[in-house]
């Protein structure tokens, strides 16, 4: 990419996918090209930018009719790269569109973009941030309606605008350090102790705030997994089945049939979550395959956003070490135990165990698939409340700060030694660096002597 | 004649830097305009503060003049930010102004190769391979030249309609740039500053002013006086206020002032605003603080600080009578702002010798800086390097990382100031390390590098040996598991680090010089932040320091015209260089970054 810093050639995509024949695709131009280019290829061209009309989309060359479409256009810096942007509205056979990207590709300085240069521009000309872009990637790519909602937040919403806020607070307390550090015998001692102290605070509320969506589960959202653990033949591939409802575990009463683990999608109200099966949680084994089996078990858990422990009551065997995990649900298996038992018979006791308060009494497959399917959606709910944060590297940049913001605050009821002050404030700045940019120190003095009267 | 080095004009950088060109074996010659004392202080009477304090314990060190002086003539003292912990301390004197230059003037004259030649210049031209200074009555030869000719380049003064020429008041100005050197073009902005106007002591109600005695705890700079050694008696300031008359006055006048009618085109400092300024971009505020200094012992003349001004003198009289105790003010010399001719500095190398015309320096006022620290500490860069490259042929680069006027040259060369200069500690990376305490440490690898042996040289021996045997001492002390020891102690926040250490060197008969054992104390507490801050900053510092060629750089297909122009004439020798230079787009910096590492 770095190769591409400076070439401002004119780019072409279609932005809606080529994958399948569909009704519309939107082909995409940006780039140093005007309008009048367009003159030979359309029939009409709209009067002004942001119109759209109804236009022949002709190749100049042949004199063929290719397509009827609505064409419009952006205008340079108003538009998404901050280039001259063209829309091209055809019809969306896969052929028509490569046919149409081909014509321009062929007689034109216009060449095709590479995967994802459009975003890439709009960076280069500081339309979006690279944070932003992040959101971008999040919104166009997620996978549960959380993640989109995280996206767009990300990329225009709020978490953009928490993320300036914090920017703009954090030039407010440099400036108000200096201005206590440097100036105060022109600001008053007091009075610009009292400002850095306030606009600390604020500070330090802002950061909580991001740092508390950090703590989140994010990880496991993204992909959320509602994951089945317990000891071999604790009935987890049974569950497994109720809950898919199809055969897909190897359901047996010979301990250790699910070697490794299996996953299914399951679509609770239009969210996608990955049901897995794991190997059964077993102190020993002298099968290898089931020993690398147990091992993964164990990671898996610890990512996954539901965990489902089963135990069965008849089995003094299975008395697993539990310590390390918390679980969300613990269920008793084999609630009315025959040694001949199938997945038709499977009925559980929810223990009380786990977030979810108690529930007493053994319930059948039907009640136990609903019971199940409506607590992970509960928690669900819950979380994405909270509006979590789930980029890995902000989540990094964010608990940074939240620290060097800490300390600070510890330290302004200890002592107020300037030299610590600053270098926790430089800690801030570079992990705040990282997400928002850098902030200089002539951009603080730009901010000290716009908004205090300094000087003598 | 012919000299060795001539510098043109006599303020604070020329003297400094005539200073430290004496003391290598070079015949020095310092111009200046007849009729004016050496070194005099046509502003603020004062030396020091946040900041600056440094440059002049900076120069302490390294052998220069400004900090014998200051001390020699200073009435008043004061320890600045004096609440927040000793490693934050500032020091700053008011100097009296008729000391000063007569002190400054007797210690150039006790050095036998310098030659003070009162005249204007006419003219400079280039003679093979020397310089030729045409003087008024005179004509004369030098390897070098360095200028340091302040605010007196096309100097303009203003006081409300009435304008004059000169560099400042009562005094002519010097020829321009453009007349002085023909055929060169370096002139790169035109900027403005301003002076309040002088009060007579006698005719002011000292009763209603807030007093403010001098500091008899504040060190003095210079490591050649005892720390709390005075030279001279010392004299209070007082503090008053402006308040809505003072504001409504000027708010009336806008249509007189030169600097809000347009008669003004020079840019001013923002951080030292006129009392119009303040009254006209702070229209909130309704009270300032006007600091009443005496400018010497003997006169009676008052600096009131705070209120700098160009109005027209009736204006003067009448805001001036506004003010609490002022009420009968007699002005004996009007305040007035003065525009004058400053060169590009980004033409300049980092040892101020001009890229493109060898042998000839640029320092002070005339660089777009301003304050008489900043001036005093280019001359030394200029006088040093000037002397370094006749008698080694090398050069003397300061750090920013380890010093303020390696921060103070680094930014006046890389980024062209688009307002007077003026050092702030906000513009140091390493605040935590660049402390006052600790100026022996960090800056007396740069004058031993000078390979002088003077009286000053021996004593940062001293100094140095005394500072290692106390760390030695207190460092011998760590592992132990049974009691608390010194070190504990100097880095117990709940404790003071310097009265802990004193006492242990009281306790253990070692006899100290008090600055040492605040430097030693400061540098233990902080020395595990300081390690910190150093990792972080040498994983930027490792990038910061790769050297490049900037010949190359313009052949560089995948870098910008506009880049490349600035690229051109900043000239960057590391990345360090190109990353602080104004208006470097990051994408260059990727592609620079991607290709030197």
């Amino acid at each position: 990419m770095l190769n591409n810093f400076c070439d401002t050639s004119p780019i072409i995509s279609c932005s809606s996918g080529t994958r399948d024949n569909v009704a519309l695709s939107l082909i995409r131009i940006s780039g140093c090209i005007e309008p009048s280019f367009f003159t030979p290829y359309l029939s009409r061209l709209p009067s002004q930018p942001r119109t759209q009309v109804l236009t022949q989309l002709r190749d100049p060359f042949t004199g063929t009719l290719l397509d009827e479409i609505i064409f419009s256009y952006f205008l340079a810096p108003n538009s998404f790269t901050g280039e001259n942007i063209f829309e091209l509205a055809v019809h969306g056979n896969r052929l028509n569109v490569e046919r149409i990207i081909l014509l321009f590709t062929e007689h034109s300085s216009i060449r095709e973009a590479l995967p994802g240069e459009f975003t890439f521009r709009a960076h280069k000309n500081h339309k979006l941030t690279l944070t932003q872009i992040e959101g971008l990637d999040l919104f166009l790519n997620a996978q549960t309606p959380m993640a989109l909602d995280a996206g767009f937040s990300t990329l225009h919403g709020d978490l953009f605008s928490k993320y300036k806020s914090l920017y703009d607070q954090f030039l407010n307390l440099k400036t108000s350090f200096e201005l206590w550090f440097e100036f105060s015998e022109d600001a008053g001692e007091e009075e610009s102790y009292a400002v850095f102290r306030s606009s600390l605070f604020k500070l330090h509320e802002l950061t909580l705030e991001l740092y508390k969506r950090t703590q989140l589960y994010s990880d496991a959202l993204l992909r959320p997994a509602i994951t089945l653990i317990g000891a071999p033949n604790s009935g987890k591939s049974t569950l497994f089945n109720i809950l898919v409802g199809h055969d897909r575990s190897i359901v047996s009463p010979i301990k250790g049939t699910t070697r490794d683990y299996v996953t299914e999608t399951l679509s609770i109200e239009g969210i996608p979550f990955v049901v897995q099966d794991t190997a059964g949680l077993r102190e020993e084994s002298d099968d290898q395959i089931e020993r690398a089996g147990i091992e993964r078990t164990y990671q898996l858990v610890d990512r996954s956003f539901f965990k489902i422990l089963l135990i069965n009551p008849a089995d003094d065997s299975q008395l697993i070490n539990s310590d390390s995990l918390t679980y969300d649900l613990v269920l008793s298996t084999h609630g009315d135990l025959s040694p001949q038992h199938s997945r038709a018979d499977l009925h559980v006791t929810f223990l009380p165990t786990g977030p979810i308060g108690p529930n007493s009494g053994p319930i059948g497959p039907v009640e136990i698939d609903e019971k199940i399917r409506s607590l992970v959606l509960n928690k669900y709910k819950l979380i994405s409340s909270g509006s979590p944060i789930l980029l890995k590297r902000h989540r990094e940049s964010i608990i940074q700060m939240h620290n060097a913001s800490q300390q600070m605050i510890q330290l302004i009821d200890m002592s107020n030694d300037p030299l610590l002050f600053s270098e926790f404030l430089r800690q801030f700045n570079s992990s705040l660096s990282e997400l928002m940019g850098e902030i200089d120190s002539n951009q603080v003095l730009d901010h000290l002597f716009t908004n205090f009267c300094i000087g003598k | 004649m012919k000299f060795d080095i001539v510098i043109i004009g006599g303020g604070h950088a020329g003297a400094e830097a005539a200073w430290i060109a004496s003391q290598f074996p070079l015949k020095v010659a310092l111009i200046s305009l007849p009729n004016l004392p050496l070194g005099s202080m046509p502003c603020n009477p004062s030396i020091g503060g946040v900041g600056k304090g440094q440059l002049v314990r900076e120069l302490a060190v390294l052998g220069g003049l400004m900090p014998e002086i200051a001390d020699r003539s200073a009435i008043q003292y004061r320890t600045l930010n004096e609440s927040k912990g000793p490693a934050v301390h500032s020091t700053r004197v008011q100097a009296d102004i008729y000391i000063y230059p007569q002190e400054l003037e007797r210690a150039l004259l006790s050095r036998e190769n310098i030659t003070i030649i009162r005249s204007q210049v006419d003219h400079i031209s280039k003679g093979g391979t020397s310089w030729k200074i045409t003087l008024a009555d005179n004509e004369i030869e030098s390897t070098s030249l360095i200028i340091t000719t302040g605010t007196f380049l096309a100097g303009l003064l203003h006081r409300g309609e009435v304008q004059s020429a000169g560099g400042r008041d009562q005094a002519m100005a010097s020829r321009s740039l453009a007349t002085l050197f023909s055929g060169l073009d370096i002139v790169g902005n035109r900027f403005k500053t301003g002076t309040p106007p002088r009060l007579d002591s006698r005719t002011l109600d000292f009763s209603k002013f807030v007093v403010q005695e001098s500091d008899s705890l504040t060190s003095n700079f210079s490591l050649h006086h005892r720390a709390k050694e005075r030279f001279v008696k010392q004299t209070p300031c007082y503090l008053t206020h402006t308040n809505e008359r003072t504001l409504d006055i000027i708010r009336s006048s806008r249509e007189r002032s030169p600097l809000f009618n347009g008669q003004i085109a020079g840019i001013g400092p923002r951080y030292c605003p006129s009392i119009e300024d303040k009254a006209f971009r702070y229209p909130d505020r309704n009270s300032h603080h006007v600091f009443i200094e005496p400018e010497s012992l003997t006169g009676h003349t008052i600096y009131p600080n705070g209120l700098s001004t160009s109005l027209p003198i009736d204006i003067q009289d009448q805001f001036i009578r506004s003010i609490e105790g002022l009420e009968s003010a007699k002005i004996v010399q009007y305040g007035y702002a003065v525009e004058y001719d400053v060169i590009d500095s980004s033409t300049l190398k980092k040892t101020l010798e001009h890229k493109d015309i060898p042998s000839i320096y640029f320092a002070g006022q005339v660089n777009g800086s301003s304050g008489y620290e900043e001036a005093a500490a280019q001359g030394f860069v200029a006088g040093v390097n000037a002397a370094l490259k006749i008698v080694h042929d090398r050069e003397l680069i300061f750090s920013r990382n380890d010093s303020y006027i390696g921060v103070l040259i680094d930014d006046l060369t890389l980024v062209r100031p688009d307002e007077p200069y003026r050092l702030f500690t906000a513009r140091c990376e390493s605040r935590l390390y660049c402390r006052e305490d600790n100026s022996l440490t960090r800056i007396s690898p740069y004058r031993a590098s000078l390979e002088l042996s003077t009286g000053h040289d021996r004593k940062l021996r001293e100094l140095l040996l005394e500072q290692n045997l106390l760390d030695q001492v207190i460092n011998s002390y760590k592992n132990n598991n049974y009691q608390v020891t010194i070190l504990d102690k100097v880095r117990d926040p709940k404790l003071d680090p310097i009265a802990e250490l004193q006492a242990f060197v009281n306790d253990s008969d070692l006899l100290i010089d008090e600055r040492v054992i605040k430097s030693v104390a400061l540098s233990t507490k902080y020395d595990g932040y300081i390690k910190k801050s150093n990792d972080a900053f040498e994983r930027v510092q490792k990038l910061e320091t790769k050297s490049l060629s900037w010949e190359e750089l313009l052949q560089d297909n995948n870098i910008s015209f506009e880049c490349k122009q600035r690229i051109a004439r900043f000239r960057p020798l590391t990345f360090g260089d190109l990353k602080r230079m104004e208006g470097i787009r990051k994408a260059t910096l990727s592609i620079v970054a991607a290709k030197i590492c």
